[in-house]
């Protein structure tokens, strides 16, 4: 067991995936990465404990952001676990829906660096500004 | 006398005779009447009404001899007209002019004739004539009443002139009618033609609603045919449903609002159902139509988009795509750079590091520039979400601010504020009107050399709160100011000095105005620097329940 920031990326996009993770490596945090929910979902059943907060791309190969908080939400084991949305399109409509599922944060991709990224996942996950 | 005088006077003298119309007309009672009386009253075998034409006499009356024309020049007539008053020839036996005449030779054998003028517009046409085998004279009375006698004559040539003036016009009324008659139906058939053949349905009311007029588009596109429509009310005959196939109350069709409110309505905001309960979309309008004031009903024009709504669909859909697929490798080559640069890959020297922060703010440009290009395309496809809240400008403007302090103080401007203190909260959207601020602060900082002053000024002026935006820069070149405001412009003096710039800013931040119900402008001189207004009513925005929104 240690005390870095365990960090469930899920994200589809392969490239990304890697930057996100060297990323969050290097910055001493504990990136877990999947390119699906199902995945996702394999990863929160199996791994010893829960991570800290999931890194979550809207779009995803096998579903979509709304239907994976859905099912996150339903099983209270997961349900505490703060998610972080960082997608290519934030429509009015999709952004007030994920933060009414209890999504914390919902950023578009291009516009933040991933070390402001990082910083926000910091604050939330620690409950106080880095 | 002149000859030419003399041509002239015949030419008036002519034109008189030829008003009659009496030449080579049959005989008529009213004037052998006449003469038939001056036999009578003068107790002469023969009378007669002759008129002088060019190079003959033409009789329209004569007593007791048959004779309907004589050349002018051997006539009596000649004389009298040439005379003037009433001429009497007492027997024509002792004149050597009329020894030889014909008519004194042979024929009636005229001795004694006596004519008088009969005029018409003051011109001597004609002549009524007694004529007598024997010469003899007359009295003093008789001639009285062989003038007036005459007289009549000219009663009975002025009912010709009257009567035929009187024809002439009807004729000419009539015939005016009629050709008038026929350009209309001329026209009204081309109208028909084309608005029956146009593409666009077109339907006639009357001012209850009531259909009275639909083309053959009509019939194609709703299925309905014109004898089903005829005569119905058009808002429960042609069914009309919004986008969520709820039933548009009548009050609120457009049809119903040109009648009443009196004004043109265009609208693609509605469906029509078809006979067979489908529906498709259509752009319309509707247009009251009104004589003397007065409605007298109204005329809809309407046709089918469901292609264009198809073309809008793609467009939508391919800004998403584009989104998405352009953002993607973007943000790939953003963090792949940073990841880079800060050293998380093994440590880079000065040189490789200028050339990747190159790389990287090339990135940045791109990414502002897909964002810009999404932001119009969302613009212009009219589907923009305009959500007003009360927003306190003020704070507005500093939070602006304080996102481009740096950029400020990177270049050492100096920063006026200056914001009426009783401004009322305004409902607008903020998120676009911060919009509006930031473009034009950022212009202001980036177009303008370092060390200068940007003012912001907001006042109330009347029903508007009026935003003013100054800066000592660059300016806008006098011969290039209309094009400020034009899609992909960017004016010649800036280019050189500042590189990055898509030349989109002005064209959103104006869209962004308008849709927001304000005005913009500006003056500039170059050299010295620009100055931006803009306006936005107090009585705020109108919300428009749209689908996208920026910056997403």
């Amino acid at each position: 067991m240690n005390d870095k920031i365990k960090v469930l990326v899920i994200e589809d996009e392969e490239l990304l995936l890697e930057a996100i993770a060297r990323k969050l490596s290097n910055d001493g945090l504990e990136p877990i990465t999947c390119t699906g929910a199902s995945q996702a979902f394999d990863y929160l059943k199996s791994l010893p404990e829960t991570p800290d907060v999931i890194w979550l791309d809207y779009y995803l190969k096998d579903t979509n952001g709304l239907e994976f908080m859905k099912l996150l939400m339903k099983d209270p084991r997961w349900s505490q676990i703060p998610v972080v949305v960082v997608s290519n399109s934030a429509s009015e409509e999709k952004r007030k829906a994920m933060l009414a599922l209890g999504v914390k944060k919902y950023l578009l991709k291009a516009e933040y660096r991933l070390e402001e990224i990082i910083k926000i996942i910091k604050e939330i996950v620690t409950g106080k500004k880095v | 006398m002149d000859p030419a005088q003399t041509l002239v006077n015949e030419e008036k003298r002519l034109s008189s005779l030829y008003s009659l119309k009496i030449l080579d007309t049959p005989n008529e009672e009213r004037f052998d009447r006449i003469t038939f009386l001056a036999i009578r009253i003068f107790g002469t075998p023969y009378a007669g009404i002759g008129f002088i034409d060019k190079s003959r006499v033409w009789f329209k009356s004569m007593q007791h001899f048959d004779l309907k024309e004589i050349s002018r020049d051997k006539s009596f007539e000649k004389h009298v007209i040439e005379n003037g008053e009433v001429f009497i020839l007492e027997d024509a036996h002792d004149n050597p002019m009329f020894q030889n005449n014909p008519l004194v030779l042979g024929g009636p054998k005229f001795r004694f004739y006596a004519g008088v003028p009969l005029v018409m517009n003051a011109e001597k046409v004609g002549v009524l004539f007694i004529a007598d085998r024997f010469p003899r004279k007359l009295t003093g009375v008789e001639s009285v009443t062989f003038k007036d006698v005459s007289a009549w004559v000219e009663v009975e040539m002025l009912k010709n002139v009257v009567n035929y003036q009187n024809t002439q016009t009807l004729t000419e009324i009539q015939e005016q009618l009629t050709t008038r008659n026929r350009q209309l139906e001329e026209e009204k058939a081309k109208h028909d033609a084309m608005i029956e053949n146009i593409g666009e349905g077109v339907i006639g009311i009357n001012d209850k609603g009531e259909i009275i007029f639909t083309n053959k588009s009509v019939e194609n596109m709703t299925g309905f045919s014109q004898s089903e429509l005829m005569g119905k009310p058009i808002w429960t005959s042609l069914k009309m449903v919004d986008k969520f196939d709820k039933e548009v109350e009548v009050n609120e069709t457009p049809v119903r609002n040109a009648l009443y409110l009196n004004k043109k309505i265009a609208t693609s905001d509605y469906f029509y159902v078809r006979r067979d309960n489908t529906k498709f979309p259509v752009a319309m309008t509707a247009t009251p139509i009104v004589v003397f004031e007065q409605v007298l009903g109204g005329a809809v024009v309407f046709r089918d988009i469901t292609k264009e709504k198809e073309v809008d669909r793609m467009k939508t859909e391919f800004i998403s795509l584009a989104s998405h697929q352009l953002r993607t490798p973007l943000s790939a080559m953003k963090w792949f750079c940073e990841i880079i640069l800060d050293g998380d890959v093994g440590s880079i020297n000065e040189e490789q590091k200028e050339v990747l922060n190159n790389i990287y703010h090339s990135n940045e440009r791109m990414i502002s520039l897909v964002n810009t290009l999404l932001n119009i395309s969302r613009i212009e496809s009219g589907r923009l979400i305009i959500d007003p809240e009360p927003t306190d400008l003020k704070k507005l403007i500093n939070e602006v601010i304080l996102e481009l302090r740096p950029r400020l103080d990177k270049k050492k401007h100096h920063l006026a504020i200056s914001v009426h203190e009783n401004l009322p909260a305004i409902n607008i959207d903020p998120k676009l009107v911060r919009h509006v601020y930031m473009n034009l602060l950022t212009n202001a900082i980036k177009y303008t050399p370092e060390g200068g002053e940007v003012v912001v000024m907001v006042s109330r002026s009347g029903r508007e709160i009026v935003s003013q935006i100054s800066d000592s820069g660059y300016g806008i070149p006098k011969n290039q100011a209309e094009q400020v405001f034009k899609k992909f412009f960017r004016a010649e003096n800036i280019v050189k000095v500042e590189t990055e710039g898509t030349g989109l800013g002005l064209y959103l931040t104006k869209t962004i105005v308008e849709s927001s119900g304000g005005r913009i402008w500006f003056e500039s001189s170059e050299g010295k620097g620009t100055t931006f207004w803009f306006t936005l009513p107090i009585s705020g925005s109108v919300e428009k329940k749209g689908e996208v929104s920026l910056d997403t």
